[in-house]
């Protein structure tokens, strides 16, 4: 049976959560004791690549977020673009922190832009990844629980998206759906539609296994409502693979979106993320070599969220491994 | 076994079935219809007639599922229709541009497993050491990398900058050597080997280094896991303690055990590089398939779109077979029956 290897990565991703509390609360007599969430935040801390991505994301979503306060240039006011004099500027810091990664060949400074560029990119990366991953969980833990007909339906819808080559799919539906330019809603919502179908088979096969344990069988004999069992004591458990999926998923959508942009299909201004500055560097005239800075700078920025967004992932991971101290 | 193949075989030809409906629709619910560049706003009466005599052509008035049969019709007698935009034979198209993603996706492929397998096998021995630190950072880097943004790096550095290698294109010397795979260019590279091979190879090894690295990066760390968890195992204590040299534990012991997820993974992924890598054939300017997607997508060719979604889908399809397979011809405890 196909079954077995599912089986096999279902016990081995099992292992932290199902013996959960049981490894921690020894030998603590006398000392106060520390709530799961507190010992998760404990050796979150100490992870260090976890708190440098911590502190990149941080950085990227306050510059987001104040992103009008902190821009030195409009970037929505054609007119704040100092065309005659600054068109594909060098990186200076002469005039300030304006041309500080220099300005593209309308005049605008690339500083503002990647400011900008990363209220859509993040939104785009997060939102999409949070939706597909609370999809997925319903989903996974309806087919995981009930099995019979309704699992068997639904694990073969989740079969058929498991199959979309993932790259083409999500290009041609943009490129379709978009008529030439996607708009941000619209991605999210692709992103979305073809990103909750592994989270489901993941959550599908923890719940297989935990609908088995002891503590859930408790629950039902003593009357517990289903929705409690599947929310209450089961949801909680499958946090940890789940968050790391998501945060996979948050990297994949940032790249994925631009990549869309960068194939010309994208977003179009006013709509700015890192990948539609990153395709208006390709039309730069002077081109990458003696504008180098247009297409470095920004990607920089992307790449630095990406490996912050997987540091923190792996950080998660560690930190929820009940069995490490 | 056998009767698990058929049955998988059964199972994929449904899917299959499924998805090239589900990817006709995707394509035909597009308002921008593949005859729209004939037309335009004041458009001359001429030009309507064309738009009408192509919308006709190509049956684009009638119902989606009758759409759908004539293209199964002709799929299963191997026609692909024609592409919209030059009228080729979409089969014709792809067969084309296999040579050129098979060689930039089989060498790179090769280069990427015989870099990671060890960079992982030696991380893992030597956890927690700086040079593991060093090489977590790095393959989250590589790994975070998108090949876009990488691959004008590259361009940028060693074509523009060192001036080592071409920034793109297959053939270098078009004066002397015939168009990639077109008339007389395998005789031509038959009789001067060294010239048209080393032409070849430059060009290759930008995009095949872009496509290594972020695999590279992948697969070492997936590598690494591996090769921890196995050296944690009961037996490698044993091993240890009944005196074998570390050599032989690491080798013998340790090591087949921990390739055995590498090699299944290797079989999950051989199939999905039919498709092509679309984004760094497309900035090196490789004839293969990734590049004939781009220009489709743009081009609004569908019936190439349509084609090559299919190819993937078979690809991915393939790929779950051979992983399982792959997963039982190694591990004996694991049994299709």
């Amino acid at each position: 049976m196909i079954r077995d290897s599912e089986q096999m990565a279902t016990y081995s991703a099992l292992e932290a959560p199902g013996s959960s509390g049981s490894g921690l609360d020894g030998g603590e007599v006398g000392t106060r004791q520390l709530s799961q969430l507190q010992l998760v935040w404990m050796r979150f801390r100490r992870h260090r690549l976890a708190m440098v991505g911590t502190g990149i994301l941080l950085f990227m979503a306050a510059m987001a977020i104040f992103a009008p306060l902190v821009s030195p240039e409009n970037i929505y006011d054609p007119s704040s673009a100092d065309i005659f004099n600054a068109a594909d500027k060098t990186p200076t810091l002469a005039s300030g922190l304006r041309y500080i990664f220099g300005a593209d060949f309308n005049g605008h400074s690339i500083a503002a832009q990647i400011i900008y560029g990363a209220r859509y990119s993040l939104l785009i990366g997060f939102t999409s990844a949070i939706l597909s991953t609370l999809i997925g969980m319903v989903i996974g833990a309806i087919s995981g629980y009930f099995g019979g007909a309704i699992d068997t339906v639904l694990m073969r819808i989740v079969d058929i998206f498991l199959t979309l080559p993932q790259l083409p799919v999500l290009l041609v539906a943009a490129a379709v759906l978009g008529h030439g330019h996607v708009t941000v809603p619209l991605v999210i919502v692709i992103f979305t539609f073809f990103g909750w179908a592994y989270i489901a088979r993941l959550v599908r096969s923890l719940f297989l296994t935990l609908r088995t344990l002891e503590y859930t069988e408790a629950a039902r004999a003593v009357g517990v409502s289903t929705a409690r069992i599947i929310f209450r004591h089961m949801l909680p458990n499958t946090l940890r693979p789940i968050l790391v999926a998501t945060t996979l998923a948050v990297a994949g959508n940032i790249v994925f979106e631009a990549a869309i942009d960068f194939l010309g299909i994208g977003l179009q201004y006013p709509d700015t993320s890192w990948g539609s500055v990153l395709a208006f560097a390709e039309q730069d005239p002077l081109g990458l070599k003696a504008a180098w800075w247009v297409t470095v700078y920004p990607g920089l920025f992307l790449v630095a969220t990406i490996v912050a967004v997987n540091f923190l992932g792996d950080g998660l991971s560690d930190a929820m491994d009940v069995r490490s101290k | 076994m056998l009767t698990f193949i058929a049955r998988r075989l059964v199972q994929t030809a449904i899917i299959m079935v499924g998805l090239s409906f589900f990817f006709f629709v995707l394509l035909h619910i597009a308002p921008g219809g593949p005859c729209d560049a004939l037309t335009a706003a004041g458009a001359t009466q001429g030009q309507i007639e064309r738009y009408h005599g192509c919308i006709v052509r190509l049956g684009l008035n009638d119902p989606i599922q009758t759409q759908y049969a004539t293209w199964v019709g002709h799929v299963v007698r191997g026609d692909f229709g024609v592409s919209i935009g030059d009228g080729q034979s979409v089969g014709q198209k792809i067969l084309t541009r296999t040579p050129a993603t098979l060689l930039l996706a089989g060498i790179s492929y090769l280069f990427q497993e015989l870099v990671a397998i060890p960079l992982g096998i030696f991380a893992a021995l030597r956890r927690y050491s700086f040079f593991d630190s060093l090489f977590t950072v790095c393959s989250y880097i590589g790994l975070s990398m998108p090949t876009f943004w990488l691959s004008g790096i590259m361009i940028l550095i060693f074509a523009i900058i060192l001036g080592w290698f071409p920034a793109g294109g297959i053939v270098g010397d078009t004066a002397n050597i015939p168009t990639f795979n077109g008339d007389g260019y395998w005789p031509y590279l038959l009789h001067h080997p060294w010239h048209a091979g080393t032409d070849f190879l430059s060009h290759l090894i930008l995009p095949a280094l872009v496509l290594a690295i972020v695999g590279i990066a992948g697969d070492s760390r997936f590598m690494r896991a591996s090769m921890i968890e196995v050296v944690n195992q009961d037996y490698i204590r044993t091993a240890r303690a009944k005196g074998l040299t570390p050599r032989t534990v690491i080798l013998k012991h340790a090591l087949r055990n921990a390739l055995m997820p590498i090699v299944t993974n290797i079989a999950l992924a051989l199939p999905g590089l039919l498709g092509g890598a679309i984004i760094t054939e497309t900035i090196f300017g490789w004839p293969g398939m990734g590049q004939l997607f781009s220009r489709a997508l743009s081009g609004n060719d569908y019936p190439v779109l349509q084609a090559l979604l299919m190819i993937g889908a078979v690809g991915v399809l393939l790929g779950n077979l051979l992983g399982d397979l792959a997963y039982a011809v190694i591990d004996p405890r694991i049994r299709y029956d």
